[in-house]
């Protein structure tokens, strides 16, 4: 069981963000412990900005990200991911046209001198990649094919594996199965439930209620940019999500 | 209740095949088919010119020929991978060999200082191309096609308009002269491509301008700095630009803005696409796009030797360009067809089993 007590990889405190005259978010605070947290909202509610903020796109009006009990600034998506918050995008942020290794390695090269020239070191990432792509349990082409060829849960399969491998110490995923297919959706989520068991600290936004409620170990309701209802999943139903999602709680 | 356990449990394991581990990757079937072509366009010209085409001399005169288009072709190559375009190529060297001209011309006739101001021209319209393009997001297409307008205008005031003549016997000598059999000119275009094909396989640089081409986005997420890439790649082909503006008035002797210049960029951007680089990025070689430019410089040396009028040497280009672009996708419409006809079996066989539900 996670140890409730221990201070948060990562937590938010007082966060707000405007789009011109629109509060995307108003004063959140919240904190993500080890395990999977799902967030739950309607549209517009400020599920995706809050994601947004902690991996490093957007940048807060007001309040701090806290990570480590520490608060930080993050001023790009590479800052984040240097400080263990790894995000899955929606659109995947894979480059179709190179293969999975490099995919798994993209921006983070390995690399060797060579004449004091950094020369790509395809073999070893090909080799770690495979490593990488053993610990999420889904079959895989070895890793120099092209990520082209792959189905959308592969794709998936090919992201994590990339968080997991660089020692992500928080997974943020937004709607990660929208573009996949039932069977594709279930592999995937096993891969999340796994990835929350080992302890990591998995948050996801999605809009399947029943789903997040068999998954999560804490679940989030926000709504209107402000987050409304922390529950634990068991203590709670689909009727109460969804008073507190429209707002009639 | 979603039972997410038993359904992956229940997943049949996939059983694809996984076609694109064999040897042949696309890359390679693309270089080789142009060397076979290069082949045959060699063996029919020879026949065709009762022999003259297969003299080592005439080869050598086909390497020759290219030379400068290949030094432009390298680096626009290198443009199009990062997945943009410079269509100001053949104008900028147009304004090194003006710049060249000009500054010799009122310096005493300083070679060196004519190179080093030639090279500042060309990298300094390399730069407006990439600021242009990287830094205030201009269509690449629109961004280049202005600045294409604006150096040949540059090079046409620089000049007044005029052919200016450029007495130095070192580019002379390089321009004309040769080491044993092989001219000054082959040997920079051997340098240029050499440095760019190996640069583009192993360098940490060429492996991430192919990320930047592949997917701005997801290089933009993972970290890669894009915009100095993209700016960097316009850098690189104004470079070249500037070798191959220095290479023109060592061939020539002078400064041509007009001549010798204009259509460059049209012709490097054939020799790309021949080569297998795609429009949108992130995919061929710059060795093919060499290759292609070895196809375009053999078809117009066999041409000529034939006593074809230089007319059709365009319309030859054109075809070639069409073709080569068909074959290069003959693999996606061939898979195609084969999904279309296992789909067509599928169909009929249930019809065969007579409309049970």
């Amino acid at each position: 069981m996670p140890d409730t007590n221990a201070v948060p990889r990562l937590a938010a405190r007082k966060l707000s963000k405007w789009y011109g005259h629109v509060a995307a978010l108003q004063q959140v605070s919240v904190e993500f412990l080890p395990g999977l947290t799902g967030i739950v909202g309607d549209n517009g509610a400020g599920k995706s900005t809050l994601l947004k903020i902690f991996s490093g796109v957007e940048v807060p009006d007001e309040g701090a990200v806290l990570v480590d009990g520490q608060p930080v600034v993050f001023d790009s998506a590479r800052a984040a991911r240097a400080a263990g918050i790894e995000s899955l995008y929606q659109d995947l942020a894979l480059v179709e046209s190179m293969s999975v290794a490099d995919n798994i390695f993209l921006g983070r090269e390995r690399t060797r001198r060579l004449l004091g020239i950094r020369v790509v070191d395809r073999r070893r990432m090909r080799k770690e990649a495979d490593d990488a792509l053993k610990q999420v349990r889904i079959s895989m082409p070895p890793s120099r094919a092209s990520v082209k060829q792959l189905s959308g849960g592969q794709r998936q399969a090919v992201a994590i594996a990339r968080a997991m491998h660089f020692g992500a110490r928080v997974v943020l995923l937004d709607e990660p199965t929208a573009a996949l297919g039932p069977r594709e959706t279930a592999a995937f989520l096993r891969i999340i439930r796994d990835t929350a068991d080992l302890g990591e600290t998995v948050v996801m936004v999605g809009h399947n209620l029943p789903q997040m409620l068999e998954l999560a170990d804490h679940l989030l309701v926000m709504r209107a940019g402000r987050v409304v209802a922390a529950l634990k999943p068991s203590d709670t139903s689909l009727r109460e999500l969804t008073d507190f999602m429209v707002g009639s709680a | 209740m979603l039972k997410v356990r038993e359904i992956t449990s229940e997943a049949p394991a996939e059983r694809r095949r996984f076609p694109y581990l064999s040897l042949i990757t696309r890359d390679v079937y693309v270089d080789g088919a142009l060397i076979v072509a290069i082949g045959l366009l060699l063996v029919v010209f020879g026949i065709a010119s009762k022999g003259r085409e297969f003299l080592g001399s005439n080869l050598v005169d086909i390497l020759d020929a290219g030379s400068v288009l290949g030094v432009v072709t390298v680096g626009e190559a290198v443009v199009m991978i990062a997945g943009v375009l410079d269509i100001s190529v053949g104008s900028n060297a147009g304004l090194v060999t003006a710049v060249l001209a000009e500054v010799m011309a009122h310096a005493s006739n300083n070679l060196a200082l004519g190179l080093v101001a030639g090279v500042a021209a060309g990298l300094f319209a390399g730069a407006l191309n990439g600021l242009a393009v990287a830094y205030f997001r201009i269509n690449s297409v629109i961004a280049t096609l202005a600045t294409y307008s604006a150096y040949y205008g540059l090079a046409l005031l620089v000049t007044d308009g005029q052919e200016v003549g450029v007495p130095s016997a070192v580019l002379g000598s390089l321009g004309t002269g040769q080491l044993g059999p092989i001219p000054y000119l082959v040997m920079v275009l051997v340098a240029v491509a050499v440095i760019g094909v190996v640069a583009m396989r192993y360098s940490l640089q060429g492996h991430l301008v192919y990320a930047v081409g592949g997917s701005q986005t997801a290089s933009r997420l993972a970290g890669i700095p894009v915009q100095r890439y993209v700016f960097g790649v316009f850098m690189l082909s104004g470079l070249c630009a500037a070798f191959a503006g220095i290479m023109i008035v060592g061939q020539t002797g002078t400064a041509q803005p007009a001549e010798g210049t204009v259509g460059l960029e049209l012709t490097a951007i054939t020799a790309v696409l021949l080569g297998g680089v795609g429009l949108s990025g992130g995919t061929g070689t710059v060795l093919g796009a060499v290759l292609g430019v070895l196809v375009l410089s053999t078809l117009d040396n066999g041409l000529l030797l034939v006593g074809v009028p230089s007319f059709w040497q365009e319309v030859a280009t054109g075809g070639l360009l069409l073709i080569a672009v068909l074959l290069q996708d003959v693999s996606g419409h061939r898979a195609r067809l084969r999904a279309l006809r296992a789909a067509r079996r599928r169909v009929r066989a249930q019809a065969g089993r007579g409309g049970e539900t």
